[in-house]
């Protein structure tokens, strides 16, 4: 579903340009749970963005779902964001001072469909926080705070979740728990792209990809089930 | 749909950030709240002026008797100069084809009797043109005529105050009353005034008689203190009291060297002369007003400002998470415009309570009108529009990787 082909992104800062993306391809299939793994500055992040449709590349194609999304207007790319992409942030990236409902349902109010009701309680109940609704993320822990970003990238349903560095702010046993919700999402089809320092957490994956340098040195899969 | 999320979005991003909300508002509140009291005080000004011409009378001259004094601005004090008699009030209406009436008075206070109960007022001998000149008929009863005026008839037509003084509930009208012992007999009430805003002269508190009468049994004096002159409609004010000035000098035996004995007080021109200060006034004051507003306008903006840059990461956020750039624009416009309008109605209420403050506490009539809440209120939102739409336009081109990495 997910399909680059000689993608490049380079940023110019004063005299240096950074090749941040030197020429990927790469195909992510429906349903996969790919790592995403390389050294700080590698290119990891910006390659999500791409993948994310928040940046589009330099040079290079990508298609998604078997359509070309450079052809689309951002508007349109905002809809693609809001329908098909589910977005996990290393720092949770929760609004303060609002309930973790308010947080899940945040992508409805960019939603154009008609019936919303209930779609928030629905996905803060996938990470087990139903009870903690009305709580404000001051008051959840850092596993429950990721867990409840996990339910806003979930609550309108899109096939892809891309995180990136989810578990890098939080202690080993939330981390885990977040991985665990991964696997768990996955298994019901959702597609995983999972950026990592972590080798022990790119092990959960079914696939690893490596860059470095803004290419892709080793793509290997890890679990062949 | 979308639009009342994002509403409802936005309220709640204000609610979050309360202080700062209240600045804001606060700031154009100050601003509308200036506005509603100063185009109050305008416009009070202008009821106030309106009602002094009706009372006066627009088309009036009035003819001051005067020393003749070398002194600049020195006019002296009235009922020690004899220089303006009866007969000039005739010689005005015959002579001078631009007037339509005139009538001679004299006043002073006295003391004034019925039965036991005793008043001072003030007594003015004048003619029964008077009614139609000052535009001041009687409630009661009637005026006298011209000829019980030559015939020196003591008869009386009393100010509504003090009939009310005097008679406490009795009909005045066929009463006997004594002004300095002379009886005279009350024939009318006059028509209510209201308050004079010329302090002292409450025309309420007045007592008509006729002017023969008044002058040989009351005043014992063979002068007049005042002529008021009615022009024709449609003639120049200015012309006429060219023609009255004119006839006068020549009646006094004045020679060119020597300057008027009299002096005559174009109504119209004084009162226009005050209207155009009022006007003037209101339009510094609506400057003024509109300087507040702005400040309020630059305090939405740099509050907005403040706040989108504080708002980074959340607008990087719902970008992300499918907002298109017209969504963030429109939420924050509708937060500037929540703004200006929570700012108007504040100041609404506050300049109207300061209004009615100023009006207790001063003599101003300040006045509230529909025009000037839908003035102020369209200002707020305005300004908060026009302030709004720069920090909106910022908010939409932010770029959602940096803001999501901004902390
Ligand atoms: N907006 C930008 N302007 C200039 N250079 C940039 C910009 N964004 C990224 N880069 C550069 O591109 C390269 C790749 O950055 P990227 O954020 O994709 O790395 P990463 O693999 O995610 O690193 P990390 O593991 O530290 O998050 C880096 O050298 C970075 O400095
Ligand atoms: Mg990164």
């Amino acid at each position: 579903m997910i399909e680059l082909t000689g993608v490049s992104k380079t940023y110019e800062k004063g005299s240096t340009v950074v090749r941040a993306l030197d020429d990927v391809s790469l195909r992510i299939d429906r349903g996969s749970f790919v790592a995403i793994v390389g050294p700080s500055g590698s290119g990891k992040s910006t390659m999500m963005n791409i993948v994310g449709l928040l940046d589009r590349p330099d040079a290079g194609r990508y298609d998604l779902d078997g359509s070309d999304v450079g052809a689309l207007s951002s508007d349109e790319l905002a809809e693609a964001r809001n329908e098909r992409i589910g977005f996990v942030f290393q720092s949770f990236h929760l609004l303060a001072n609002t309930t973790a409902l308010e947080n899940v349902e945040l992508p409805l109010v960019y939603s154009n469909r008609p019936d919303i009701s209930g779609l928030g309680l629905s996905a803060l109940e996938r990470v087990g926080l139903e009870d903690r609704a009305q709580h404000t993320p001051g008051e959840l822990s850092g596993g429950q705070q990721q867990r409840v970003a996990i339910a806003r990238a979930l609550v309108n349903d899109p096939d892809l979740i891309l995180a990136d560095e989810p578990t890098g702010n939080l202690d080993g046993a939330s981390g885990l728990e977040i991985l665990g919700i991964f696997q768990e999402l996955n298994r019901l089809g959702k597609t995983i792209v999972l950026i990592t320092h972590d080798v022990e957490v790119a092990a959960m994956a079914d696939r690893r990809v490596n860059i470095v340098d803004g290419r892709v040195v080793s793509d290997e899969i890890t679990r062949g089930d | 749909m979308r639009v009342r999320r994002n509403f409802s979005l936005s309220t709640k991003a204000l609610l979050r950030h309360r202080v700062r909300t209240a600045l804001a508002i606060s700031g154009t509140g100050l601003g509308v709240a200036a506005l509603i009291v100063m185009v109050a005080i305008g416009e009070g000004a202008e009821r106030e002026l309106m009602t002094e011409v009706e009372a006066m009378g627009s088309n009036l001259l009035l003819v001051r008797a005067e020393r003749a004094e070398p002194l600049i601005g020195r006019s002296s004090s009235a009922g020690l100069v004899n220089t303006l008699k009866p007969a000039d009030v005739e010689a005005i209406l015959e002579d001078c084809p631009a007037v339509e009436r005139a009538a001679a008075s004299f006043d002073r206070n006295l003391q004034v009797k019925y039965g036991i109960l005793t008043t001072r007022t003030s007594v003015r001998a004048t003619a029964s043109q008077y009614e139609l000149i000052r535009n001041f008929p009687t409630r009661r009863g009637r005026y006298f005529t011209p000829e019980e005026d030559q015939s020196g008839q003591r008869l009386a037509v009393l100010g509504s105050r003090v009939a009310a003084s005097l008679f406490q509930g009795v009909d005045p009208v066929g009463q006997r009353i004594r002004i300095e012992r002379v009886p005279f007999e009350v024939i009318g009430v006059l028509e209510s005034k209201g308050a004079s805003l010329n302090a002292g002269s409450d025309e309420d508190n007045q007592i008509l008689v006729p002017l023969r009468t008044g002058l040989r049994r009351v005043f014992n004096v063979d002068h007049v203190t005042l002529i008021y002159v009615q022009v024709r409609a449609g003639e120049d004010m200015e012309a006429a009291a060219t023609q009255v000035a004119t006839l006068l000098r020549e009646r006094h035996g004045l020679d060119r060297s020597e300057p008027d004995d009299f002096g005559i007080d174009n109504q119209l021109l004084v009162l226009q002369a005050e209207r155009d200060a009022a006007a003037s006034f209101q339009r510094l004051i609506t400057a003024l007003a509109a300087v507040a507003l702005l400040v309020g306008g630059v305090g939405i903006l740099s509050i907005m400002m403040l706040s989108i840059r504080e708002r980074r990461n959340e607008i990087g956020l719902r970008i992300a998470v499918g907002a298109k750039r017209r969504d963030i624009r429109t939420q924050f416009v509708v937060e500037a415009l929540f703004l200006g309008g929570a700012g108007g109605l504040t100041g609404l209420l506050v300049g109207t309570a300061t209004a009615a403050a100023i009006r207790r506490a001063t003599e101003w009539q300040t006045a509230v009108s529909g025009d000037a809440i839908a003035l102020a209120l369209g200002a707020a939102l305005a300004v908060s529009l026009i302030f709004g739409v720069l920090p909106a336009q910022r908010a939409a081109a932010l770029d959602p990787i940096e803001s999501l990495r901004a902390e």
